[in-house]
């Protein structure tokens, strides 16, 4: 095969191979809903400890917090791709990512809140298995750009 | 013509050929591997859903619970359709990786340059 054949391929395949189609892997990212779903497997720990006695909202109020400081981090961090890899279809997965990190605070904040004004409920380990579960996906996303 | 480390294509044919069964052995794996996380997250789904209902017919929890647990099931739904989306963005970055790789794998086994892209 002509040896000039092959070179006129590789050079014509655009040189930016990488990030077309998914943003590059952020460690940050990753490493910080790590720290958030772990924070969170916390809450679940301590719950399960307790029973069949109920948990107080300050003894997991602690952990509450560290999970959504981490997740501002990583939200901060994943919100800022779209915008630079604007343009090409990883800027749509950067920002599904980036709508996911949202979704994890919200669901933190909304078992929180809820936690703090009207205690532990008979469905509360569902509950936080729940946060949990939706705050993993956002971590499997970032782990699957790896 | 073994499409490893040492492919070394003779002929835009051959080359095509390999760049195609590398891009199909990849697009099979990450599908199996989309297809295994979606069957988890969507009976994740369907089981706390059908726990949170049980739980409101049997009355054990207020309706005011189950409003959040309810809430908090629509967000995670959300979450698992746009990693579903997600996935295969990253599998067709996947697939473009492999292909680029073999092609390097080929001008390198074939003309003896290294390209650094």
């Amino acid at each position: 095969m002509p040896k000039h054949y092959l070179l006129l391929l590789a050079v014509t395949i655009p040189l930016d191979g990488c990030a077309i189609f998914a943003p590059a892997y952020n460690e940050a990212v990753y490493t910080k809903l790590e720290g958030a779903h772990s924070s969170l497997t916390k809450i679940e720990t301590a719950l399960e400890t307790k029973a069949p006695q109920r948990t107080r909202y300050r003894d997991v109020e602690p952990y509450y917090i560290e999970a959504l400081a981490m997740v501002k981090d990583a939200g901060e961090i994943a919100g800022q791709r779209p915008a630079y890899l604007q343009g090409k279809p990883s800027a749509r997965a950067a920002q599904l990512l980036a709508d996911n990190i949202e979704r994890c605070r919200q669901s933190i904040e909304l078992s929180r809140a809820a936690f703090e004004e009207n205690g532990q409920q008979p469905n509360e380990a569902d509950n936080i298995s729940i946060v949990r579960n939706t705050c993993g996906i956002a971590k499997t996303m970032e782990g699957s750009l790896k | 013509m073994p499409v490893d480390a040492t492919f070394a294509p003779k002929s835009a044919g051959e080359l095509l050929e390999g760049l195609l069964s590398v891009a199909a052995a990849t697009a099979k794996g990450q599908w199996t591997a989309i297809r295994d996380e979606m069957t988890s997250q969507l009976g994740f789904i369907a089981q706390k859903t059908a726990k949170v209902m049980a739980q409101l017919a049997a009355k054990t929890i207020t309706v005011k619970a189950a409003d959040l647990t309810l809430h908090l099931l629509e967000l995670n739904l959300n979450s698992a359709l746009a990693e579903f989306e997600f996935l295969l963005y990253a599998a067709a970055q996947k697939i473009l990786n492999a292909v680029f790789d073999l092609v390097k794998t080929a001008v390198k086994n074939v003309t003896g340059i290294g390209l650094l892209f």
